[in-house]
């Protein structure tokens, strides 16, 4: 499904320049829950950047279902973006003046997808998530673990193939890791492809394959 | 769609309330001042060609009387006739010259006959002396203020336009039986008389009685003969320069002052005194009675080139400094509004994340900068407008497009060449 070929990505640092990714292979088969873990500024979250297309690489190849991603114009990056991939960070990215409801509707007006149908979809996920009762509230009256559940609702409203996690679990307490663990795994497991980063190695041990990664490279 | 670009706006509001305040108060006082300075600098500009128009080409001579003190007194015998109709041929020949302009513009003060009056018209209000111009005159308490007895040729030759009311008319140049003279007044006067008002008057000591007819635009300027000065006609009562032939006293005195008046003419101060002379001779007088004056000339024409350079000193001047403060101030406000998007980019970076574009993301800053500059040109309007200054609301909504356009594509440019504008590592 994903075919990253020697990707590699290096960033201006004020010294010097400093190399993130240095010649990343990987392959991602259709309803995979991979785990990437690895320390800090190994160039976990710069190979999603790579995978959710907003971080163009230096070199290399990204292939999506046989489509050279790095050759699309703007707007069909646009379009795989909103349809394709799903986002979850580890602060929510949650805009703080919308609702539940608006926030987890953003993907869908983009779309540009009927009023109902959005609505529909919108509750459709909330209930699904199980925090319909939020709906109408701003992200700052919401605990950590219920943004996270408004972000993944979000992803689900947006019904994209590969959902791209960078720590969803790092700003919350265990109990709601292991419900956002429990949630991630129900994704997995309707059939939707999930890379997950973490520095959490329970997390980890959630999905169906983990690699480690060290230095911008993936340690075997 | 639309409702996310708003919700950008809300948002900044939201979080930088005093921050968006301070630009739309900035904008709106740039945009004030701006379309101010541009609205000065026309006038200047206007003012420039119009002196160059009126005065250009054209060059002030004077005429002025040389009576010595014998023919001053057979001047004043009343069966004089000789002389005075030697005099009004020469007038009338000055007038009818096809060469120049013969214009009168006499200053002839009033004694306003009871009725008070702001110090400010006084004769000599602007020596100091005004307390010197209020007097009696009998049982009267005269109030003596700053008059002009003109002829229609003024209004040509100065450009003198009325604001209100209507100007004189051919017939109102000839004095009539019921010693009515209807006057045109200064743009000072308007806040204490009115169109169709009367007051009487002593007129070179007759009584008359003055009908408003109509107000002198503001800030017009006649020349006088007698300082070398522009004078604004502001503080000024204009009445027309009678026409009055019944050898009585006042229209010798009248006669007298009407061939002490300007020449105006292209030709040069040699000519026109060729021609001046010969028409001396044709009314039976030579230069003992007469004289044509061009030592004024030289002097008076250096006046108007002074002005007329003035006036476009400040135009180009005022140009400079409108366009160095809406350079300033447009990339002062870009920069405030750049900082403000910046520090909210993590609300771009989600919408990208989720299927914006780009062009989506300069929509929002565009419509961001739009609103706000509207609100300030809707606080510019609202002041234009209590100040009744229609001219300038049109002059503000040209300018409101064009800095709006000015600052939207600052702030898109700035905005656009963050290299690190999707570098989503801290934003989310």
């Amino acid at each position: 499904m994903i075919k990253l070929k020697n990707i590699r990505v290096s960033y201006d640092k004020e010294v010097g320049e400093s190399e993130a990714l240095c010649g990343v292979n990987l392959e991602i088969d259709k309803g995979e829950f991979l785990t990437i873990t690895g320390k800090s500024g190994c160039g976990k979250t710069t190979l999603l950047k790579v995978l959710c297309a907003i971080k163009k690489p230096d070199s290399g190849e990204y292939f999506y279902n046989g489509t050279n991603i790095l050759s699309l114009k703007e707007k069909e990056l646009c379009r795989f973006r909103n349809k394709s991939i799903g986002f979850i960070a580890q602060h929510f990215a949650l805009i703080d003046k919308m609702t539940v409801y608006d926030n987890v509707e953003l993907p869908l007006k983009y779309r540009r997808i009927r009023h109902a149908e959005r609505r529909e979809r919108v509750f459709d996920a909330l209930k699904v998530i199980g925090i319909e009762q939020a709906v109408n509230k701003f992200p700052h009256q919401l605990s950590g673990g219920e943004k996270q559940r408004c972000a993944i609702a979000r992803v689900l409203a947006q019904d994209a193939d590969v959902i791209l996690a960078d720590e969803p679990t790092g700003s919350l307490d265990e109990k709601n890791t292991r419900n956002i663990v429990t949630v991630m795994k129900r994704l997995n497991s309707s059939g939707r492809t999930i890379v997950l980063v973490t520095h959490d190695k329970d997390v980890a041990m959630a999905g169906t394959r983990n690699i480690n990664m060290r230095d911008g490279r993936i340690m075997i | 769609m639309i409702s996310n670009y708003f919700a950008f706006f809300l948002r900044v509001i939201h979080n930088n309330i005093i921050k968006v305040a301070v630009i739309v108060l900035m904008i709106s006082a740039n945009m004030f001042l701006f379309v101010n300075l541009i609205d000065i600098s026309i006038k200047a500009n206007k003012s420039a060609i119009q002196y160059n128009n009126n005065y250009g080409k054209t060059h002030f001579y004077c005429s002025g009387d040389a009576f010595e003190g014998d023919e001053f007194n057979e001047y004043w015998k009343t069966d004089s006739r000789n002389l005075y109709d030697k005099l009004k041929t020469f007038e009338t020949l000055l007038r009818n010259d096809s060469h120049f302009s013969y214009v009168e513009a006499i200053e002839q003060p009033f004694e306003i006959i009871g009725m008070g009056i702001d110090d400010v018209f006084l004769y000599n209000y602007e020596t100091g002396f005004g307390n010197d111009s209020i007097y009696k005159i009998g049982k009267d308490l005269c109030y003596c203020i700053k008059a002009l007895e003109v002829s229609s040729e003024f209004f040509e030759v100065f450009d003198i336009c009325i604001s209100k009311g209507r100007s004189f008319d051919n017939s109102d140049y000839i004095s009539n039986d019921k010693n009515v003279i209807p006057v045109l007044l200064g743009s000072d006067y308007s806040d204490c008389l009115s169109i169709g008002d009367s007051f009487d008057v002593y007129y070179m000591c007759e009584k008359y009685t003055c009908n408003v007819i109509g107000f002198i635009k503001e800030d017009s300027f006649f020349y006088d003969n007698s300082t070398s000065n522009m004078i604004s006609c502001n503080r000024y009562i204009i009445a027309p320069a009678l026409d009055v032939d019944d050898r009585t006293d006042f229209s010798r005195a009248l006669m007298d002052q009407k061939l002490n008046c300007l020449i105006c003419s292209d030709r040069s101060a040699d000519e026109v005194k060729i021609i001046y002379d010969s028409l001396l001779a044709k009314a039976g007088l030579d230069n003992s009675y007469y004289f044509f004056n061009d030592i004024q000339f030289e002097r008076s024409n250096n006046v108007f080139n002074t002005c007329s350079s003035m006036t476009k000193d400040v135009a180009f001047q005022t140009t400079m400094c409108s366009a160095l403060i809406i350079v300033l101030s447009c990339l002062s406000i870009a920069m405030m509004i750049c900082t403000l998007i910046r520090n909210n980019r993590d609300f771009f970076v989600i919408n990208i994340l989720f299927g914006a574009s780009l062009k989506d993301v300069v929509l929002m800053i565009g419509l961001f900068v739009f609103i706000i500059v509207f609100i300030a040109d809707a606080v510019d309007c609202m002041i234009l407008h209590s100040m009744n200054n229609n001219r300038l609301l049109v002059t503000l909504q040209i300018m409101t497009l064009s800095i709006g356009a000015l600052i939207a594509i600052l702030s898109c440019f700035f905005f656009s060449k963050q290299d690190d504008f999707l570098n989503i590592g801290e934003d989310i």
